[in-house]
């Protein structure tokens, strides 16, 4: 079964096309990787998909919504983790997650599931402005799960965490997908994608450049060849190669 | 935005306001730990209180004591130099009426009756017609006449008996003292709280990216925006009853008091969603809120100064809305209002909402989406 259907999906802001007629799917419980360089349409992407944003054209269904036209009931169906933190920095953990149990119309019972899930039931009282960085991702995370979506949309959920923490978080994505919630994941770790996503798109310039499961796109390149080295030709990198450059200097 | 719109005519009215109303309750709850919020309140509080007893702090030593005289009395002519009362005069008995409905402090009215200097040569002790405003109470009212009585008696050596009786003057609807003050303290309060607190609550959501996470969530912009409005409603009252509590004693219509607050709320609570639905940094809305607050706050001003301005820039003021919220506020000290008064002024606070809402809805509706 399909969580997640895109076709032809395009969206440009003053005549600049952010994405360009993308086109793919995501299987319900698989860990999707969509990955591109700064700027490639990877959010742009995520916000259409989330119902944040319209598509200039093109359509896509989030478990059967069409995004634009039935995103009432994409809503209760998908989680986001922010790229950037979003939270009540004035109220404690537990009142953050309260707030949003009111607005899913769900039992306030859930609260202290996600916070248990997420690790974070001893601190639940503390006020959020006073969490570590690696706390309010957990936070996130644990908002994102409070009303059992059935696709979890990450945006780079490990950008800038402790080695321990961003394991902790690949871990539960881990053990969420097992439970057969479809997870679509951003990331500029491309250690982070080939150990997780069991397929991996590569977006540039608003255009998919690739689209398969990261051992398929290694094998292309070669048996020693990593998944950095996939994104870094799929994207037309240029490496910086010191000896070159000494040559050229004479 | 039109299809979030249909998409939301299938979302039961009931999970509707149950949105609403959890933002709502978390915006209450969050106002109260902000220092900000608490600083807008205190400080409209405050000037509130300042505009009502700055009048009285200041009021002149002499109390001031207005006279109509239907005939001449040269028996009184040495009033005008006491130093215990000012005395000054009226031209007929509906100015002096007039003038003591207006007064932002207590002052007398006296009528001299035409027979008085003869009544005085008789050896009678001639009883004078007193008016005090409505909302002096009676121990105040007793004891301005008093000091009248022994005004008249140290500077003229004449007793008199001053009756005030049931000549208790109220404002008149359109009356320029303590109610018009009234007006625009309220007024003020009003429009801080649209200016700077209500902006504060979008702001803040956008600047913090929260209102991100409100958007997948079961929330629309309109349900957010609808949200915003009771809690700025919510805090306009809160600060709109010690505000009337202060002017309690001078208003006698309450039902229109709380009608122009409550539309005067609204107003205001649809200017602060406008700002903070087109603004999105502190900085923006330092710089609007000054280019909002003289078209708000200025017309209730000048409106009073009608003499001083254009004749076209006056047939204009009484449609400014915030012109308006003082007209009722003022109109609630009146002994009696006329209906169309009412109406109207509501009218048109009402009708400035509903543009201002409107325009407010269309900036959303034009966003990203």
């Amino acid at each position: 079964m399909k969580s997640i259907e895109a076709t032809d999906l395009t969206r440009t802001f003053n005549g600049l096309t952010a994405v360009d007629h993308i086109t793919f799917d995501v299987h319900a419980g698989e860990i999707f990787g969509f990955l591109g360089p700064n700027g490639a349409g990877k959010t742009t992407t995520l916000r259409m998909l989330t119902g944040q944003l319209r598509p200039t054209s093109g359509w896509a269904r989030v478990m059967g919504c069409d995004i634009v036209e039935e995103r009432e009931d994409l809503k209760p169906q998908i989680g986001v983790v922010f790229e950037q933190q979003n939270l009540y920095t004035r109220f404690s953990a537990l009142d953050n997650l309260k707030f949003y149990t009111r607005l899913y119309g769900i039992p306030q019972t859930r609260v202290g599931q996600v916070l248990e899930r997420v690790g974070l039931t001893d601190r639940a009282r503390e006020q959020t402005s006073k969490y570590s960085n690696g706390m309010r991702q957990r936070l996130m995370i644990a908002r994102a799960l409070l009303h059992q979506p059935r696709v979890l949309f990450l945006d780079e959920p490990t950008r800038g965490l402790d080695p321990g923490v961003a394991r902790d978080i690949r871990s539960l994505v881990a053990e969420l997908a097992q439970e057969d919630v479809t997870i679509f994941l951003t990331t500029h770790y491309m250690e982070e994608a080939d150990r997780l996503c069991s397929r991996v798109a590569i977006i540039n310039k608003g255009a998919i450049v690739a689209l398969a499961p990261p051992s398929e796109l290694k094998a292309e390149l070669g048996e020693m060849a990593t998944l950095e080295d996939v994104f870094l030709e799929k994207t037309g990198y240029e490496l910086y190669q010191p000896t070159a450059v000494a040559e050229e200097r004479g | 935005m039109e299809t979030t719109m249909n998409a939301h005519r299938g979302m039961p009215f009931r999970d509707k306001l149950r949105v609403i109303l959890a933002i709502t309750a978390k915006d209450m709850f969050e106002g109260i730990r902000n220092k900000n919020t608490l600083t807008v309140i205190v400080t409209a509080v405050m000037m509130v209180a300042l505009y009502r007893f700055m009048p009285l702090i200041s009021a002149t030593d002499p109390a001031r004591v207005f006279l109509y005289e239907v005939g001449p009395a040269t028996s009184l002519a040495d009033l005008q130099y006491s130093s215990e009362i000012e005395v000054r005069s009226s031209p007929s008995l509906p100015a002096l009426q007039r003038r003591i409905g207006d007064g932002s402090e207590p002052e007398l009215g006296l009528v001299i009756p035409a027979d008085f200097d003869a009544r005085v040569e008789a050896g009678e002790t001639p009883e004078l017609q007193g008016y005090i405003v409505q909302w002096v109470s009676r121990d105040e009212a007793q004891e301005l006449v008093q000091q009248a009585e022994t005004a008249i008696y140290n500077e003229t050596g004449l007793a008199v008996r001053i009756e005030v009786g049931d000549n208790r003057i109220s404002p008149a609807v359109d009356n320029d003292g303590t109610a018009f003050t009234a007006s625009l303290g309220t007024i003020f309060m009003m429009c801080m709280l649209g200016i700077s607190f209500i902006p504060n609550l979008m702001m803040e959501e956008k600047s913090a990216r929260t209102l991100d996470a409100l958007m997948v969530s079961p929330a629309s912009s309109w349900m957010v925006v609808a949200a915003k409005a009771l809690t700025g409603l919510f805090y306009g009252l809160l600060i709109g009853i010690p505000s009337l509590l202060i002017y309690g004693p001078v208003i006698q219509h309450w039902g229109v008091a709380w009608l122009a607050i409550l539309a005067g709320c609204t107003f205001t609570v649809s200017i602060g969603l406008l700002l903070g639905t087109i603004l999105h940094t502190r900085q923006q809305l330092m710089g609007w809120a000054w280019a909002a607050v003289i078209p708000l706050m200025l017309p209730p001003f000048l409106v009073v100064l009608d003499e001083l301005i254009p004749g076209w820039l006056v047939s204009l003021m009484p449609w400014v809305p915030t012109v308006a919220m003082s007209m009722l506020i003022r109109a609630s000290a009146a002994a009696q209002i006329p209906a169309a008064v009412i109406l109207r002024n509501l009218a048109i606070i009402l009708v400035g909402t509903a543009l201002v809402l409107g325009f407010t809805a269309s900036r959303i509706r034009h966003r990203d989406r």
